[in-house]
């Protein structure tokens, strides 16, 4: 189509439709082209492929269904697993492995306790080591701020400090 | 010479055929814009624009018709009516390149190719017309190297992620009450440029030991993109924190909010490798100004002003900061009251129920001017003597993931308590009204105008939220995430469900993520 000056105000209604019809149907020629450049270009630098997907991956879904999480799986269905502590390397329950790793990395209040006496070679209450194991259990269930409140008759007044091992230290 | 290319570009690639390449680039092909044309002029290139205009095709004089230039010689042929193609015959000129789109055709081989160092000088070419007309850096897609290309056939496993697929999507074990973790865990890997970071393997361990926390990150965005429906057990990650942060014993580790920042600083911490080498190839070290993954999507700025009452000098300081804790009313500190309705409540679209708080309301307060008082005085360095002053805080830099944290957990030494009091927040959030420069032209007696609405730069997403039910004593962390725009998930430790976006606004809120929604390239 040969270019030429039109003078805008000399067009009626019908030549201005069928003008902007024309552009139109550049703008779409031109973009369906770029598409072709980028399909050709990608087909003759060999990533064309990378496109295709394994048939696997195409089943995971979500789910929205009651009682379901968004895989399908029915709630609560993960009740025995298991993790190794890095520390250790013992296998150990994954739900109670937080109150585990806190006595094994030394890090509670009660194991600094056992640690801070073996330490300073305290030996001579060993009924309160005892008790102090059944406390210990007694910590695996009391895992939330509520704890130090059960706790308090047999602890020292401070519940909030992490460090009360040292002031138990100083006791003796 | 790629595979791509062809041997008939060797013919050309004599003499100065790169400054050849390069003007023809750059008059007809990126340059096709009048703006451009009357640079030329400017420049004094008359010649060239005289030829710009004649951008036609020199048989039919058509414009359009997919108009291809000689590389060999001056002429415009139409590629529809095969003009050009009579030329390269006549002429013995093999090569011609597609005015459109820039592509470069072999009337040999008879299609288009693609030559490494051609292509180089095309791109080089449209960079330049795009900073001319203002655009700026355009986004391209991502190509693989020819490396790259191997590796991907010999590996076809892949994973498309399509908006109603479950990648990306897993649940965590609970190790014991540790629904503090899992829910930043949730919140982390659904930050969309710390994924785009840890998938890409853009971390470099530097590290002797196994201990790297941002392995350990890099291994848990593995594990979520693995496609494995089952819930991870992340006692890795805890045993690495505990170990990074010992602080962390104890009753304080119960705490969400605690354990991001704790998180987030090892991370900053473990990230050395990754830092940016200045000019000299020295890394940039400087703990200061740190240039991090961390530093660059969560470090922000906040500027503090006290000016002294009597002689008005203003002394500012700006500190980093992660996240922005916020007063909630309720608390034994006393909460500004603002009225309802007033600048600003209307611009975020939040839920006004009639008397409830909103988080712009928080963050009105949090950067009001604070008279310090009497007992308070600040010694000004004006007046030379302790003076009354007021303080204010805004925002001088804002990060690209904005972290509130609304302080519902009270510890003074008379209570300990957890306030319920609803806060309403909104799905996209404009903070613009906080930033310091807003208080600067403010002060200078130009209020907003309706340009600060168009400024894309403050305008943020909520796209995490962390949720403590309970009370103080015992209570239990949920999170909602937000995936593929508009899909958000309930994550409850190990079960994985389809929210809706109402469950979120509603919830309580304690922790709130708002990703930056436009991120310009630098």
């Amino acid at each position: 189509m040969k270019m030429e000056e039109v003078s805008m105000s000399s067009l009626d209604n019908s030549k201005l439709e069928a003008l902007s019809q024309d552009i139109l149907s550049d703008l779409v020629e031109d973009a369906c082209l770029g598409l072709c450049f980028e399909v050709h270009r990608a087909v003759k630098q060999g990533y064309f492929f990378l496109d295709d997907t394994d048939q696997e991956s195409m089943r995971d879904f979500i789910v929205d269904q009651p009682g379901l999480d968004v895989f399908g799986q029915v709630f609560n269905q993960w009740k025995n697993k298991e993790c190794v502590c890095p520390n250790c390397s013992r296998s150990i329950a994954a739900s109670r492995f937080a109150p585990h790793l806190e006595k094994c990395l030394g890090m509670g209040r009660n194991s600094s306790r056992i640690a801070n006496r073996i330490v300073t070679g305290n030996n001579t209450n060993n009924k309160s080591e005892s008790d102090q194991e059944d406390n210990d259990d007694v910590n695996d269930n009391d895992w939330s701020y509520g704890a130090e409140k059960k706790k308090k008759r047999k602890s020292d007044k401070n519940p909030n400090s992490p460090r009360r091992s040292k002031s138990f230290k100083h006791k003796s | 010479m790629s595979p791509a290319g062809c041997s008939h570009v060797n013919g050309y690639k004599v003499d100065n055929w790169k400054q050849n390449l390069r003007v023809i680039y750059q008059c007809f092909v990126w340059s096709g814009t009048a703006e451009t044309r009357r640079r030329k002029v400017l420049q004094g290139d008359a010649g060239w624009t005289e030829l710009a205009k004649s951008c036609i095709c020199h048989m039919c004089g058509a414009h359009l018709n997919r108009l291809h230039s000689c590389l060999y010689c001056v002429f415009f042929g139409c590629f529809t009516k095969k003009h050009i193609h009579e030329h390269a015959k006549n002429k013995r000129h093999n090569l011609a390149v597609d005015l459109l789109y820039g592509g470069i055709y072999c009337f040999v081989c008879q299609d288009y190719i693609y030559d490494k160092d051609m292509e180089q000088i095309a791109k080089e070419e449209q960079r330049k017309a795009w900073k001319l007309q203002g655009i700026g850096e355009k986004y391209t897609t991502w190509e693989p190297t020819k490396r790259e290309l191997e590796l991907l056939r010999h590996n076809p496993k892949r994973r498309k992620i399509t908006t109603n697929c479950t990648i990306g999507l897993r649940g965590l074990i609970n190790l014991g009450n540790t629904c503090f973790m899992n829910c930043i865990v949730q919140a982390l890997t659904h930050t969309p440029l710390l994924r785009d970071f840890f998938l890409s393997d853009r971390h470099k361990c530097e590290m002797q030991s196994n201990s790297c926390l941002v392995c350990e990150m890099s291994q848990l965005f593995q594990e979520f993109y693995s496609g494995h429906r089952s819930p991870h057990i992340p006692f890795r990650l805890l045993h690495l924190v505990w170990t990074h942060a010992r602080h962390l014993a104890g009753y304080e580790q119960q705490d969400a909010h605690e354990f991001l920042i704790a998180a987030l600083d090892v991370l900053h911490r473990h990230c050395k490798g990754d830092t940016i080498r200045d000019d000299n190839g020295k890394k940039t070290n400087n703990p200061n100004h740190c240039n991090c993954i961390i530093d660059q999507i969560f470090t922000g700025g906040l500027q503090s002003d006290v000016t002294c009452q009597v002689c008005h000098g203003v002394s500012t300081t700006i500190d980093p900061f992660w996240d922005i804790s916020l007063d909630l009313p309720g608390s034994s500190t006393p909460f500004w009251p603002l009225s309802p309705g007033g600048d600003g409540s209307t611009v975020n679209g939040e839920s006004h129920l009639s008397g409830s708080t909103t988080l712009t309301d928080c963050l009105r307060r949090f950067t009001r001017p604070e008279h310090l008082g009497s007992s308070a005085k600040i010694k000004c360095g004006g007046c030379h003597s302790y003076q009354e002053s007021t303080k204010q805080l805004t925002m001088k830099k804002l990060p690209i993931v904005a972290c509130f944290h609304l302080k519902r957990f009270e510890h003074s030494a008379k209570l300990r308590r957890k306030i319920t009091t609803y806060v309403s927040f909104p799905l996209e959030l404009d903070m613009t009204p906080f930033m310091a420069s807003s208080k600067e032209s403010r002060m200078n007696g130009q209020y907003q105008q309706s340009v600060e609405v168009l400024n894309n730069d403050n305008k943020y997403s909520l796209f995490a939220v962390v949720n403590h039910q309970g009370t103080l004593e015992s209570g239990h962390y949920t999170s909602f995430i937000r995936q593929h725009k508009d899909q958000w998930f309930k994550c409850d430790d190990a079960i994985i469900t389809k929210a809706s976006i109402k469950d979120v606004l509603d919830s309580e809120g304690y922790l709130l993520f708002y990703h930056k929604q436009f991120l310009e390239y630098e």
